[in-house]
């Protein structure tokens, strides 16, 4: 399998404070990959550097990451431009805030392929309904707002975005941490399925590590920026060696089983 | 419906109908004379609605005339520096850095000047036009424009949904313009109703000091000055262009003050 994306020694500075330090990982092709972590641990930020949007107070002290084997760092705007969206897809936590209101869904799908791929009107919008159908939506959808679809519903219209393109690698970024139990199984099986007919990649960035033992092949598990963990889901979840997964695991909550407290 | 929305909808609704139909609803033709002693200075009556000039022309009909210049230079002086103002205020807030403290300088001198005196002297320069006005009045008001829209891009640009569009690597260009921009208008339209009512203020004073309008096309302005030495025993030279003016800027302002109660969630009653 090959690398599709490659951080190395990765260490980001908000002031003095190291909010990621020497992270380094691979994604191979076809792989989901967890990141896992406490709120606050560096997960988020790590998939931001990813697509080089870090916020400004955040400089990248050193490292870099490969995207088939070129440091997005070196990228000048055009070449980044091009990358968001086209090869690395990417979902956001909250699906309420992440669609502009003013802007119908339709316009919302179809600007991310005509931001990338030379498509005439007719060929966009052929494509906008089979990512529709691929995210079992209806085309009734695509007259819509935002705010008259439910959290779910627009989960998957930004999934259809990130899609759209068919990118090498999806980056969700706790893309049901906002949704209630019943809709995020839905979501995370949608994701599954499409993964099962189109192969990518996948960085999924999460703090449940149910979710982890449903989605993952493999798992990185990051504290205060730093990987303190990295393996396959079954090493890792179930034979954990760092102290701190033992504890995240341990704050499962089990029946008929006294909490332990996760010392932070 | 708000009543302040109606109240000053309908008056510039019936000004615009007035400034468009003016040729069918004049009476008299605005520049006719009749230097006869008995048609000049005639009062208000059946056949001069507003009565009569010192050159015996209809005032009636040149007010409709002049109702046309009046929305006219408050429309476009408005339209120009509302592109003026969107245009840089969205470039400093969505760049930020260097772009944005060049843009917020000019601003900023654009503010130190007294705005009406800057605009008297480049009239005197250029010479009075009434295109010259709309285009003065224009380049001079953009600034607090200006600045809105920027606040608003400052607050708009770290939103999710722009994060978003930028991970989809969606063009500078169409996320200032299609993304930011329509979120952005609500406190623009409030702004832009209120500065033409302004506009149509300076217009007037413009004229009124002969910097405007120029004799002998009629406007509410260059009416009042020539009625104001006959102020004693004509009124209805001053009284009525007063009145249109007064109307129409009163008009503007409900309306802007309507719409940012409709659009500021802060100031909208509870239902």
């Amino acid at each position: 399998m090959a690398k599709v994306l490659e951080v190395n020694n990765l260490t980001v500075k908000i002031g003095e404070k190291s909010v990621i330090d020497n992270a380094s990982f691979a994604l191979f092709s076809g792989e989901v990959l967890a990141l896992v972590g406490e709120s606050g641990s560096g997960k988020t930020l790590t998939a931001l550097s990813v697509l080089n949007l870090l916020p400004e107070v955040a400089v990248v002290e050193k490292g870099s990451i490969l995207f088939e084997g070129e440091n997005i760092f070196d990228l000048d705007k055009n070449q980044l431009r091009n990358l968001r969206g086209n090869r690395i897809g990417m979902v956001f936590q909250e699906p309420f805030t992440a669609l502009n209101p003013v802007l119908n869904i339709g316009v919302q799908i179809s600007e991310t392929i005509a931001a990338h791929l030379k498509m005439s009107a007719g060929e966009i919008n052929k494509r906008v309904r089979e990512l529709l159908d691929m995210v079992k939506l209806s085309p009734e959808v695509l007259s819509k707002y935002p705010h008259e679809l439910s959290g779910g519903m627009r989960q998957r219209v930004i999934l259809a975005m990130a899609l759209s393109c068919d990118p090498d690698v999806l980056i969700l970024d706790e893309p049901t941490t906002a949704l209630d139990v019943s809709i995020q199984k839905e979501v995370l099986d949608l994701i599954k399925q499409i993964k099962s007919d189109i192969n990518f990649a996948i960085l999924f960035i999460t703090h449940d590590l149910s979710i982890v033992n449903l989605m993952a092949d493999n798992v990185c598990v990051m504290k205060r920026g730093v990987i303190v963990e990295t393996g396959s889901v079954e090493n890792v979840l179930h034979a954990p060696r760092h102290e701190y997964t033992q504890h995240l695991i341990g704050c499962i909550p089990r029946l008929g089983d006294e909490r332990k407290r996760l010392p932070a | 419906m708000n009543k302040r929305i109606i109240f000053g909808t309908s008056i510039i609704i019936l000004m615009a109908v007035v400034a468009i139909f003016a040729p069918k609803i004049a009476t008299y033709d605005p520049l006719e004379m009749d230097l006869s002693p008995e048609a000049r200075l005639q009062g208000p009556s059946v056949e001069h609605f507003f009565g009569t000039d010192n050159l015996g022309r209809d005032v009636f009909s040149r007010m409709v005339y002049g109702t046309r210049i009046s929305l006219s230079v408050g429309f476009i002086a408005v339209f120009i520096s509302l592109v003026i103002g969107i245009l840089l205020g969205g470039l400093s807030g969505y760049y930020g850095g260097w772009v944005d403290n060049t843009i917020m300088r000019l601003v900023e001198v654009m503010y130190c000047f007294p705005t009406f005196f800057l605009i008297m002297m480049v009239i005197t320069f250029l010479g009075p036009s009434i295109i010259n006005v709309m285009v003065v009045i224009g380049l001079t008001s953009w600034a607090g424009l200006c600045r809105l829209v920027r606040a608003e891009f400052l607050s708009l640009r770290e939103r999710d949904f722009v994060y978003s569009a930028k991970v989809q690597g969606v063009p500078d260009r169409r996320l200032i313009f299609r993304h930011i921009l329509p979120n952005a208008m609500a406190p623009v339209y409030v702004s832009a109703t209120l500065s033409v009512g302004g506009a149509i203020l300076v217009e007037s004073a413009l004229s009124f000091l002969g910097l405007g309008v120029q004799i002998p096309t009629a406007s509410w302005g260059n009416i009042l000055t020539a009625g104001k030495i006959y102020i004693d025993y004509a009124w209805w030279l001053t009284l009525f262009p007063g009145l249109a003016i007064l109307f129409t800027v009163l008009s503007f302002n409900l309306i802007g003050e309507g719409l940012r109660e409709k659009l500021d969630p802060k100031l909208r009653e509870r239902k």
